[in-house]
């Protein structure tokens, strides 16, 4: 019996098909979980005097790609009032102009599945993101499914006084988002850091405008 | 192993092709505010990884940038801030959030002339204006090299020609 060299690729495709995809995967997979600020040795105390007069950025350069950059905002609300706006997905339209349509898949527990729709400039894009709630404290995002490939984020509550410190890091590439900015990027890769900043302080932004007119309703 | 930054601040709206040579080997480019717009940002970004935070005169910038920026890379702690200047209304505040933080570089802008010193074991650079001037000094920006535990800062002039005008080397006391 001959044997093909078709049978022989044939058996050896899938000997390490496997490998296969795991080196694919591979591209689109970041390694480690995002990890509060705080969590890595970052005093907040330490910053809580200058958060009055505005944002600080904070990047720590671990050599990968993306890099982890995280933004401090101190709010005038209290850390309920903030958690209320960050788990009010029903509304997440009205608070995130970009967000066209966001409702909650299902939940198990402290875990949300919520599908969204993003106006991604020129066109939409919908994906699914897994929100892991440690009440009035932290929310980890992580992709699930849909146009998405890859990103994570997080928030991070801490009370200060009658106010709320809020930090929002991201760790996902522009690439991901939209065919226009995996464009500009594809070609000009070091544009990511910047986008993350300032999608960070544009989202801070929108959750801030969220708490005040909720604050006026009042 | 070593690496470099590029310096750049107060560019108001004016980007120096030649920074593309001057830049071609660092790692990032800090950009310390009165920038001049969003297009700027994009240059420098072209040339390395840019991290800028927002100046006085960033009216348009000030929902993309933050205030100040606290940057740690290969065990060297940057912090940024457009303003780092006594009589200003901030000090208090600002010299307490750096004395706290403890980087071992402070970077800023805003007065126009360049400055490199140390104080507490912090070094202070300002990489001078590189944008259309307003007052008789002359355009330049800055590179540091951190070497181990040394930094080497240096100010080019960004006359007709580029030019070395000054540097001097500090030794990075570890703040942490």
């Amino acid at each position: 019996m001959s044997i093909s060299v078709w049978q022989v690729l044939w058996v050896l495709l899938m000997k390490y098909l496997n490998l296969i995809i795991i080196f694919l995967a591979s591209f689109y997979l970041y390694g480690g979980e995002l990890m509060s600020p705080i969590d890595s040795g970052f005093d907040i105390k330490s910053i809580l005097p200058l958060l009055n007069k505005g944002e600080l950025g904070f990047i720590e350069n671990s050599g990968a790609r993306p890099k982890q950059v995280s933004l401090f905002t101190l709010i005038d609300a209290t850390p309920d009032e903030v958690w209320n706006v960050l788990t009010d997905y029903e509304h997440y339209t009205e608070i995130f102009p970009s967000i066209l349509e966001c409702k909650i898949a299902k939940q198990e527990g402290d875990t949300a599945f919520v599908d969204y729709k993003l106006d991604a400039v020129l066109y939409s894009i919908k994906y699914r993101l897994r929100h892991n709630h440690t009440p009035k404290k932290s929310i980890d995002i992580s992709v699930v499914s849909g146009d998405l490939k890859s990103g994570e984020y997080r928030y991070d509550i801490y009370p200060f006084e009658n106010r709320t410190v809020l930090i929002y890091s991201i760790k996902a590439s522009a690439t991901d988002t939209s065919f226009l900015l995996r464009k500009i990027v594809r070609k000009q890769p070091t544009m990511d850091e910047a986008i993350n900043i300032s999608t960070a302080i544009i989202t801070l932004n929108n959750i801030k405008d969220a708490l005040k007119k909720r604050q006026k309703g009042k | 192993m070593g690496f470099k930054i590029g310096l750049i601040s107060d560019t108001h709206g004016q980007f120096d092709k030649r920074l593309k040579t001057l830049f071609k080997d660092v790692s990032h480019i800090i950009c310390a505010g009165d920038i001049g717009g969003p297009e700027i940002i994009r240059q420098l970004s072209e040339i390395a990884p840019t991290f800028a935070v927002c100046g006085n005169t960033d009216t348009d910038l000030r929902d993309i940038l933050p205030e100040y920026l606290f940057y740690k890379t290969d065990g060297l702690r940057i912090f940024v801030s457009h303003i780092i200047e006594k009589n200003h209304p901030n000090w208090t505040e600002l010299s307490k959030l750096i004395y706290s933080l403890k980087p071992d570089l402070v970077v800023y802008g805003h007065t126009h002339n360049y400055v490199a010193s140390s104080s507490n074991n912090i070094i202070f650079v300002n990489p001078g204006s590189a944008g259309a001037n307003r007052y008789p000094v002359s355009r330049t920006c800055g590179l540091i090299e951190k070497n181990n535990d040394s930094l080497l800062v240096q100010i080019f002039d960004l006359g007709a020609d580029i030019q070395l005008k000054y540097w001097q080397n500090f030794i990075i006391r570890n703040n942490q």
